[in-house]
């Protein structure tokens, strides 16, 4: 599965954690979204992507931004193992090139769609801010294991497991 | 419109629609998938029958999104928090408080106040589906 740390997840551990900013902060809330745009190899995303309706270069496209039918962001709880979708005890892998500190949230459900959402087909889940389609800042993001197309009736389950290393 | 699906298993998702007939079709046709045992998605995990459903006018993470509160309010939050933060001897473990000062703008509500299938928003929702619709037709 390929992987991306966006350009303001790295922000906020130089500005935020090292330097308690004011002005680069985390969101109110973390929101969870679907992208037709894969991650990568190639010309697909970057660590300077940013969302956008424009199909272009290293542009993250959100699926239902012109029709919904179902679709919207989902919220993740900025809390521990409490009862509800938020975020797992983490655990570290002591391994010196890929180890880490790693967290898996609480699996996030998407729809019931009542159709084709249009732009249709995820390639990837997103970890945003915001509920505006499109907008808001990108921190993560990892390819689907294969291209999800939504018809009326149905959901979509996202576990994101985040890595810091 | 936004609707907040609560299913039977404790789940929740958020969706836009275009009108509440939107809504009851896409959650109708989920449930009769799990009535009868029918995968909810492409990725063939099970259908799960729906509990509660609540409508907003927009999405409920936009809960006070300028993440700002009156003085008078916060003042009584930190009271609060304070109050519930200190130990026996009295001592506030500051990183704590901040914790706390940090969930208040937090569109979700906490764990140990919802029970049921409640919302688990802290915007008040425009209305609450009454699930008789989801009666029928699906055996």
């Amino acid at each position: 599965m390929a992987t991306i740390v966006f350009q303001r997840m790295s922000q906020l551990v130089t500005d935020y954690v090292l330097g308690a900013s004011g002005s680069i902060t985390p969101p109110a809330s973390w929101t969870m979204g679907l992208s037709t745009t894969v991650v990568g190899s190639g010309a697909n995303m970057a660590r300077g992507s940013v969302w956008s309706a424009t199909v272009s270069g290293s542009n993250v496209n959100e699926i239902g931004s012109t029709t919904a039918n179902g679709y919207a962001r989902q919220t993740i709880a900025k809390s521990i193992n409490q009862a509800g979708i938020d975020w797992g005890t983490s655990t570290f892998d002591s391994t010196f090139s890929t180890g880490g500190q790693s967290t898996a949230a609480d699996q996030v459900t998407f729809g019931a769609f009542s159709g084709a959402p249009s732009p249709n087909g995820a390639n990837s889940w997103v970890l945003t801010d915001g509920s505006t389609l499109n907008a808001g800042q990108l921190y993560v993001a990892a390819d689907t294991a294969a291209t999800r197309t939504f018809a009326n009736g149905d959901t979509e389950k996202v576990t994101a497991t985040i890595k810091a290393g | 419109m936004f609707a907040e699906i609560v299913y039977e298993t404790g789940r929740m998702s958020v969706g836009e629609y275009g009108s509440e007939d939107e809504v009851k079709s896409a959650v109708k046709a989920h449930n009769d998938r799990a009535i009868k045992g029918e995968p909810g998605g492409p990725v063939g995990a099970p259908a799960e029958r729906v509990a509660a459903v609540y409508l907003y006018d927009k999405h409920p993470d936009d809960f006070n999104q300028e993440q700002t509160m009156s003085a008078d309010v916060l003042n009584k939050e930190l009271e609060n928090l304070v109050k519930n933060t200190q130990d026996k001897n009295g001592v506030v473990a500051v990183d704590q408080l901040v914790l706390g000062v940090r969930g208040l703008s937090h569109p979700m509500t906490n764990a140990q106040d919802r029970s049921g299938f409640d919302s688990y928003y802290k915007m008040k929702e425009s209305k609450k589906l009454n699930l008789s619709f989801l009666e029928g037709s699906a055996a």
